[in-house]
């Protein structure tokens, strides 16, 4: 009966494979517990990412806004010169320690929408002056988006130049006062529920579990928005006020941070924090990161190792920031070819980070979960 | 292999097991399909499409009309799985499967093809011959037979797409560097028992060797009597494999169920014997017993299928009349069976450029593409030019008379550092769609 062993042996093989399949499936999001010193260990990366940059990062993150929001409250209740410039000092210091987590934007910050909370630029002046004029407004509606978060007090604590005439207007106009707080508000609000996201026993276990490198893993989440926060800082911090989206027209006001001349600050922190997540890097203590990932399977680029390569490209656009003489409003105007130099060098180190690492890495750069064949 | 060996009738069974089968995979995959909102995710939302050349008319059918085509779809695949109006239904779910694969390029898959291809196919073999609500409402419609022609159709489809994708892994990449298995596996290693494997490279190239020599060999081990259990053993634990290692949805079962095909018909009466039982369904006709004659079948379109097989072999062969390595320039990569070869990834920079000004803009590519499409764009030649020119016609929409495009192209192919795919100069608004090779893609090594 060839016909029934057949049968049986089909049987019998189908269901070792489908045990095998389903075993698979069950854990393969359990951590490695036990991976043999040839292979990478990717659970340690995941730690060192979450416990030496994430989570001190949305903590400081959390702290200055709620340092930020403080000042503006002070401010608020006595509307001095004196009382502009530390909220300024403030304001610096949280839009600073936000740059170094807009790459994180998954699991919890991704819940709490920080990119389009916290960070929308340009500013619409119109829409912040009649929120203000009104009195009454939902920060949260759409509308907004453009009327609160970091730029809006940038327009708020700067316009005006003087801190004489900043304090005046705060002192002349109890809604304006009132809105700055509802801004730094928010502000404390949503980056504190991001870190207590990331607490123990919360998000952080479920980033250091989630080990593979498939669309949602750790890996993949940590590969993608790092090249969506490059693209970002290359389009809006230098592409769109540096006119390569206009035919070569500067647009300065749509800098970031225009009003306060931070842009440039801003965007060397930006880029120095995408810098540290590639190498997994906090001040000088390297850890285990990307560029180790990278070492670990020998990708290469031209003959040298990529992440070599990869870095060197980071130190370059680094460079050419450095090059740019501040403020960046007027270099776009005045020194356009300072500004094309940055953005050269920005569109050489994306075609590295979202083409040579992914693919090297068998990371896929999606955001949806279709089909492959 | 004469006219009336084709004809000599054999059992019914295989075809009647393979079409229930068949229809209720493909219920479920379109169920699957619309619970990830993939209808609208992918043919509603995007603001532009890329048809293939010479099928630009036809066009999404819209926000109301796609979920309707698409239950169009399910009812086709129900009516193959219950056998009911069959050559009707098969028709309906080819026509309206391979409506949906015309509309966008970007959403090519060879195993969507595959399902066109066996879907088109079913319309023309008598598959409702038993089991079926056909037979089940017209007795007469009975048949214990069928002739041989249709289930060999079937298997040798199958066979071409086993062995197309075995010829295509025989190539320097695959066979000498085990790309791109060497780049997937490593990202596996946390699987349990196995995982720890991938990091190693040998496993790279036995899984490249192995692969190809399945592929080329499978659907002839399938056929032979002695080897058949073994094979399909082999079957099993290739496909549950790639399931588990790869993102390739529904791909794996229908390929484990289509196998089937190869086994004789004393398996597949025994199933469809278990089956009846579990619903109570007599094994015979229910009206008076018919003589066992095949159905009826012209040799028109006997002829017709066997030409049909013919195209099927040639077809995949047509990417030697284009210069230039295949992989990199992707002249006649599709319907060709070449599956998971590449890991190919790109970035794309587009500019359009006004001539009277000479000032230049970079395009935000996701402004026009959805992210699944830009992917797609930025390693695909024809699909650039495809960009290029709706980037032409917005902009000539907006009032620019004669847009020039241009793209700055980086792609890494199979390990590769990344490099220029096309020539970044060259004003794409005024190159033609066409099958004419590509002059303008640049060699892979430069």
């Amino acid at each position: 009966m060839p016909d029934l062993k057949t049968f049986r042996l089909t049987a019998a093989t189908l269901a070792l494979a489908l045990a095998l399949a389903l075993l698979s499936a069950c854990s393969s999001d359990k951590g490695e517990d036990n991976a043999p010193a040839d292979s990478f260990d990717r659970a340690a990366m995941l730690t060192n990412y979450s416990d030496q940059l994430i989570v001190p990062g949305f903590r400081d993150l959390s702290e200055k806004t709620t340092q930020l929001q403080a000042r503006l409250v002070a401010l608020a209740g006595t509307p001095t010169a004196a009382a502009v410039l530390s909220a300024r000092e403030a304001l610096r210091e949280a839009s600073l320690a936000w740059q170094a987590m807009s790459s994180y934007e998954f699991g919890p910050a991704e819940q709490q929408m920080l990119r389009s909370n916290l960070n929308v630029y340009p500013t619409s002046t119109t829409q912040i002056e009649s929120n203000i004029a009104a009195g009454t407004y939902d920060l949260n509606a759409a509308s907004n988006l453009a009327a609160k978060g970091f730029p809006a007090l940038d327009y708020l604590l700067y316009d005006g130049a003087t801190p004489e005439t900043v304090a005046a207007r705060f002192g002349a106009s109890a809604n304006r006062a009132d809105y700055a707080v509802a801004l730094g508000d928010q502000l404390r609000q949503l980056t504190e529920a991001t870190y207590n996201g990331w607490l123990a026993g919360g998000y952080t276990s479920t980033f250091q579990q989630a080990t593979g490198t498939a669309v949602g893993s750790s890996v993949a989440n940590l590969v993608n928005q790092l090249n969506s926060d490059i693209d970002m800082t290359k389009r809006y911090k230098v592409g769109i006020p540096g006119g390569r989206f206009t035919a070569g027209t500067p647009q300065p006001l749509k800098a970031e941070a225009p009003y306060g001349n931070l842009s440039l600050e801003l965007l060397k922190r930006n880029v120095q924090a995408e810098r540290n997540l590639f190498l997994g890097q906090t001040g000088t203590t390297n850890g285990p990161g990307l560029d180790d990932y990278l070492t670990h399977v020998n990708a290469q680029y031209n003959g040298k190792p990529l992440a070599g390569v990869i870095e060197q490209q980071f130190n370059a656009v680094l460079t050419a920031i450095d090059a740019v003489p501040g403020p960046l409003t007027q270099a776009v105007v005045s020194q356009p070819a300072t500004v094309n130099k940055v953005y050269d060098e920005f569109q050489k180190l994306i075609v590295l980070t979202k083409t040579d690492m992914p693919s090297a890495l068998g990371v896929s750069i999606t955001y949806t979960d279709n089909d492959g064949d | 292999m004469t006219f009336s060996w084709l004809m000599r009738p054999v059992s019914a069974a295989p075809l009647v097991v393979f079409r229930v089968l068949f229809g209720g995979m493909m219920l479920a995959s379109i169920g699957r399909f619309a619970a990830k909102g993939w209808i609208t995710e992918l043919y509603v939302a995007p603001r532009v499409f890329f048809p293939y050349y010479g099928f630009e008319w036809v066009k999404p059918a819209g926000a109301v009309g796609m979920p309707v085509v698409f239950g169009l779809m399910a009812l086709g695949a129900l009516g193959i799985l219950l056998g009911a109006w069959y050559r009707w239904s098969a028709g309906l779910f080819f026509l309206t499967f391979t409506y949906v694969e015309l509309l966008d390029k970007s959403n090519y898959l060879n195993h969507y093809y595959f399902v066109s291809v066996v879907a088109f196919l079913l319309i023309w073999v008598p598959a409702n011959a038993q089991f079926s609500l056909d037979a089940r409402r017209q007795p007469g419609r009975w048949r214990a037979t069928v002739p041989q022609w249709a289930g060999l159709l079937l298997r040798t489809q199958l066979g071409l797409v086993y062995f197309f994708a075995g010829v295509a892994k025989l190539n320097p990449d695959w066979l000498l560097e085990a790309m791109p298995l060497r780049l997937w596996l490593p990202a596996h290693t946390d699987l349990p028992l196995i995982g720890p494997l991938f990091d190693q490279l040998w496993v790279a190239y036995a899984f490249s060797w192995f692969g190809a020599l399945y592929d080329l060999t499978i659907p002839f081990f399938l056929s032979a009597r002695r080897t058949r259990a073994w094979a399909y053993a082999t079957v099993v634990v290739f496909h549950v494999l790639t399931a588990v290692l790869f993102q390739i949805g529904m791909f794996p079962y229908i390929m484990l169920v289509s196998t089937l095909l190869f086994f004789p018909a004393s398996f597949h009466e025994k199933v469809l014997a278990v089956a009846r039982r579990l619903l109570g369904r007599p094994a015979g006709p229910r009206a008076a017993p018919v003589a066992a004659v095949p159905a009826a079948a012209s040799p028109w379109l006997v002829g017709a299928l066997g030409l049909w097989l013919l195209v099927q072999v040639l077809v995949p062969w047509r990417f030697v009349l284009y210069p230039g390595p295949l992989f990199w320039t992707e002249q006649g990569y599709r319907f060709s069976w070449r599956v998971m070869l590449m890991e190919k990834s790109g970035t794309a920079f587009f500019y359009v450029r006004d001539p009277r000004t000479g000032h230049e803009t970079e395009i935000r590519n996701r402004d026009y593409l959805t992210v699944t499409q830009e992917k797609q764009v930025a390693t695909q030649p024809d699909m650039l030019l495809q960009f290029a020119h709706l980037l032409r016609d917005d902009y000539r929409r907006r009032g620019m008379p004669a847009p020039q495009v241009r793209a700055e192209v980086y792609v890494t192919l199979n390990g590769r550092s990344s490099r220029l795919l096309i020539n970044p100069d060259l004003d794409l608004a005024s190159q033609r769609e066409g099958f004419g090779p590509k002059t303008w893609i640049l060699p892979l090594e430069q």
